[in-house]
């Protein structure tokens, strides 16, 4: 990355110079900043290497050689330019370097706008620009199910599909292939500890319309995707790396994966992740053939597979969508849906899929610092603009002696691009630590996050923001410059007020678009803050302190049967309640806000199904404990107990939800109900407790229907398999993570073949599911704090000019009688005047934009009146202070002293 | 004809042995004893200024015991280079004795 840099600037140099010692340029640096320690020290080195080169560079291509000609400049026009560029470039830093404080605060001011846009234009960049690692990435689509309250325009709430829907849909004609995979629980063992990791159970049509091929070996055939042909893997890059040592010679070997031998047929590229990992730390780490029995599907309802397709040539997402719809609309007519529920099948493209969630933050994030950008600018505009309405009468003299207007205008703009390239160079620098520190609010859930950086395309955005820029906030002083009335400047004597009139009004409108911009910023920062703080006060219905989770799986061939599963949790959970520090503890399936969880249908005795299908609720299993260790609330009735078991009454908890939904006026503990629609056959269950709402697959929304079974009675109330796979919760006394190794020893103790997996506090699950919320409500509030601070420095600017150039005018007023205190007032009063006119402007704009932010924001209206009245007071407070300083010293103004200019 | 500041270090780098780049910059800051830094650009366009004007030249490419890497170019001085350095010094000497004389 460092040398990357140089080497674009050492571009710069003849090509001569650079093909012959190019290469040793870099390796000097590589040992100088081998011997640097810390990023801080490394920038340095780097930013000294790069003005030498700057520097260095322009000597090289003008200078003389021997034959004394120019190097590469032959026709004297090019020449005449070129020189006058020098001549500008020269007077350019001997006039930015005479007056220092200008110079480092116009510098500072775009160092801080460029940087921050650099920062997050590689954002961007990596997350939304950047090609997905697929072939025809234009082509795949994933496809989903939808239902009556999925909402297609934001594409929420969809559903799997089923293994008969596969079928189904795979005759869609626009689409050229279709296949599905699915996530599944796999226990390396060997030689090594064992190891659990994800792992992507696949058909092999899935890698063919990924089209990635693997580093070594081959996909899987299809073949492998029947009963019985299973018996391969392919390893995701970082197992074979870190657990097999990236040995070249591993194919044909075999790995115990879930206690069965797997021959390895392939490797993936580090890049391959499956369409729905890009934000998962938790990713699929291999890849086994997933088994599909054509001849014997699994049920219609089942929805469990992810699928994605590959578009015929030709065809569009929309024509797959309405052919995918046709075909769902068949078979509900064949009546293998209820019409009622609107069920239909859709496409949609990849890249929505895996960036979509986060596409409008990012635009949002790139606009607001677009708009701090552009308050530098007009920062900057506005110093230089003093700078020339000082310098008129320098203008005017050097006009007089035969500079043409142009020649000052030209010589001005190429000020202003000098001033935006230092502000560049250093905004590379300030986006480096940028980075860094969005690094550290570590947005895990923000897709593609960790392939964030700074390359080629990001630094040459840089540049031509930073040129851009330039010309920008020098295009006006510019032609200012060259506007004024030449006797008229050298008559009015050094305070050159000749065009000050409009000048003056120039940049009063400059101040009130920078408070405007301020303010805009300001207003979305606040929306976010204050909705980041809902967020975080949200009661999703459960306590996250002390607590803290781990994953365990039982594989299928030490653990035969459910009595054994049963047995090995009621073993753990003895041992671990004995645990010390231990305060509660339980056992759950899946649990809030670390994944989804999905619904059950479910028919309640002797009450009428709703008109639209049947009643049906998020489907927990649990152990008596979890209830307790979570501090999930208890309505009415009881938790669960150990003699919860199978052979005694079967029972079950709801949530308020759903008790309300079936039984709205009565009490719910005591009823009874079954899994399964109206035709169900299973056991019914008897409601012993009702307990309060905990939000399961998304904090921002209120809870959806739940019910909970012990997890001994699961096989009896369901008919399904034994749960193998567990999350224990944990509560501590004190601190959750002195736990983990009490609890690691207790499960080693009674299998050592088993990995624990996913351990983790519950405040990082909380975390972690708010890191895109945080992410983007810390920039913005950056963001607006650094307008904040530039609209100040541009309001004290613009105040303290006018006083200055207003003080024979103070002088009489007070010689004539007026206190001290009036002149006060005037001049602060002239400042609110000022940024008034920028509040209202900027209030109105953040009314109308605040829509943009209505999908980020929790609990708050775009429009929150706290927001819209605490900001523009903040703005107000801001203009005073930045007036008091020169309005006290136009209080302090000696009437004589000022009347003696005169 | 005077030499720029950072050609007479290479030069003076260079009389007593061959060297590579990184260990002219090690002997030219050693002397500067922290005062100032070479970089790399400006390096090696005196280098290759002083090669146009035959006062050094390229001796083979070889590996830096010390250095563990790729090859390394190594410079060495001219007879024309010599007489440069013996040049620029008597130029020098007249202004370091008057200098040291006013006890500036």
């Amino acid at each position: 990355m460092y040398l990357t840099l140089f080497r674009i600037f050492a571009s710069l140099y003849p090509t001569d110079l650079r093909l012959e010692y190019g290469t040793e340029m870099e390796l000097l640096l590589s040992n100088r900043l081998g011997e640097a320690t810390g990023s801080v020290q490394r920038s340095r080195i780097l930013a000294l290497a790069i003005i030498d080169l700057i520097r260095d560079s322009t000597a090289a291509r003008f200078s003389r050689d021997p034959r004394g000609r120019y190097h590469h400049i032959h026709s004297n026009r090019a020449r005449t330019m070129i020189e006058n560029l020098l001549q500008d470039l020269r007077f350019s830093l001997r006039s930015l370097s005479k007056t220092p404080g200008f110079t480092a605060i116009a510098v500072t001011t775009l160092a801080l706008g460029i940087g921050a846009n650099t920062a997050i234009f590689s954002v961007v960049r990596s997350v939304l620009l950047r090609p997905l690692p697929y072939a025809n990435q234009d082509r795949i689509v994933s496809i989903w199910n939808a239902r009556d309250d999925t909402d297609l325009s934001t594409y929420s709430k969809p559903t799997w599909l089923s293994e008969p829907e596969l079928l189904d849909y795979r005759a869609a004609e626009a689409l050229q292939e279709v296949a599905v995979y699915d996530y599944g629980d796999a226990i390396i063992t060997g030689e090594q500890s064992p190891e659990r990791v994800t792992a992507g159970v696949l058909e092999a049509g899935v890698l063919r319309i990924l089209g990635v091929q693997p580093e070594l070996g081959r996909w899987f055939d299809d073949e492998e995707n029947l009963p019985g042909g299973n018996t391969s893997v392919i390893l995701g890059h970082s197992i074979w790396e870190n657990r097999l040592g990236a040995d070249r010679s591993i194919l044909g070997q075999s790995l115990i994966v879930n206690g069965r031998p797997r021959t390895i047929v392939g490797v993936m590229p580090a890049s391959f992740r499956l369409p729905t990992d890009f934000a998962d730390e938790n990713k699929a780490q291999l890849f086994i053939p997933i088994e599909l029995d054509r001849a014997d599907p699994a049920g219609r309802g089942s929805h469990y597979l992810y699928g994605i397709g590959l578009l015929a040539e030709g065809a569009s997402v929309d024509q797959a969508s309405a052919q995918l719809e046709s075909i769902t609309q068949r078979l509900t007519d064949e009546g293998h849906y209820n019409p009622e529920r609107g069920f239909r099948a859709f496409a949609m493209p990849i890249r929505r899929q895996i960036v979509g969630d986060v596409e409008p933050a990012m635009l949002i994030l790139l606009g607001a610092v677009g708009f701090v950008l552009l308050i530098a600018c007009t920062n900057v505009a506005n110093l230089l603009l003093a700078r020339t309405q000082a310098r008129s009468r320098e203008f005017a003299l050097r006009n007089a002696l035969g500079a043409s207007g142009g020649r000052i205008a030209a010589q001005q703009l190429v000020e202003s691009v000098v001033l935006a390239t230092f502000g560049g160079l250093l905004g590379m620098l300030v986006s480096i630590g940028g980075l860094n520190s969005i690094a550290a609010l570590n947005p895990q859930s923000i897709p593609r996050f960790n392939a964030v950086g700074v390359d080629g395309v990001v630094l040459g955005f840089t540049l031509v923001v930073s040129l851009l820029t330039g010309l920008l906030f020098g295009i006006v002083p510019a032609i200012n410059a060259v506007k004024p009335d030449l006797v008229a400047s050298l008559k009015e004597g050094t305070r050159g007020a000749g065009a000050s009139r409009g000048a003056d009004r120039l940049r009063k409108s400059l101040v009130i678009s920078q408070v405007a911009f301020a303010v805009l910023l300001t207003t979305g920062g606040a929306l976010m803050a204050r909705s980041f703080w809902k967020l975080m006060s949200t009661d999703a219905g459960f306590r996250t302190e002390r607590v803290m989770t781990m994953q365990l799986y039982l594989p299928s061939n030490d653990y035969q049967t459910g009595e054994q599963i049963t047995r090995f949790y009621r073993q753990l959970l003895d041992r671990l309640r004995a645990t010390p520090g231990m305060e509660n503890v339980g056992l759950a399936r899946n649990i809030p806000l670390n994944e989804e969880i999905g619904t059950w249908t479910i028919t309640a005795e002797d009450v009428t199904p709703p008109p639209s299908g049947n009643f049906s609720g998020e489907w927990q299993v649990i152990s008596a404990g979890y209830a307790e260790a979570m501090g999930v609330g208890l309505r009415s009735g009881r938790f669960f107990e150990d003699f919860d078991t199978e052979g005694q009454t079967p029972v079950a908890m709801v949530n308020a939800r759903l008790a309300e939904a079936i039984w709205p006026d009565e009490e719910a503990v005591g009823k009874r109900f079954r899994l399964g629609g109206q035709d169900s056959e299973r056991r019914l269950l008897t409601i012993v407790g009702v307990v309060e709402n905990v939000r399961h697959n998304d904090l921002t929304k209120s809870a959806e229907p739940k019910f909970y079974v012990p997890f001994e009675q699961w096989t009896g109330n369901s008919g399904s398999s034994a749960r193998r796979g567990m999350h224990v919760v944990a509560k501590a006394q004190t601190n959750p993570l002195a736990l983990v190794g009490a609890v690691r020893s207790e499960v080693n103790a009674l299998d050592s073949n088993l990995p624990l997996s996913q351990v983790q506090t519950y405040d990082d699950i909380r975390s972690r599911v708010m890191s895109e919320s945080r992410l983007v409500m810390a920039l913005l509030a950056g963001f607006a704090g650094l307008a904040l601070l530039i609209a100040a420095i541009g309001v004290y600017g613009v105040i303290s000019y006018s006083v200055v150039q207003r003080i024979p005018e103070i002088g009489v007023r007070l010689a004539l009688g007026a206190s001290a205190p009036a002149m006060l007032r005037m001049v602060i009063g002239q400042g609110l005047a000022v940024v008034a006119a920028g509040i209202v402007l900027g209030s109105v704009a953040a009314a109308a934009l605040g829509r943009t932010l209505t999908s980020m924001l929790y609990q708050v209206e775009p429009l929150d009146p706290v927001t819209f009245s605490v900001v523009p007071l903040l703005l107000l407070l801001v203009a005073i202070v930045a007036s008091v300083v020169p309005a006290v010293r136009a209080a302090g103004v000696d009437p004589m002293e000022a009347l003696r200019y005169e | 004809m005077s030499l720029k500041p950072l050609a007479y270090e290479v030069l003076l780098s260079l009389a007593s042995k061959e060297s590579h780049g990184w260990s002219l910059v090690k002997q030219i800051e050693r002397r500067a004893e922290g005062r100032y830094k070479v970089q790399p650009g400006s390096l090696y366009r005196t280098i290759q200024n002083l090669i146009r004007d035959d006062y050094i030249e390229e001796a083979e490419s070889r590996i830096d015991p010390d250095l563990d890497d790729e090859r390394r170019r190594y410079f060495r001085l001219t007879p024309n280079g010599r007489t440069a350095i013996r040049e620029e010094t008597e130029r020098l000497r007249p202004l370091i004795e008057m200098a040291t004389k006013l006890k500036i």
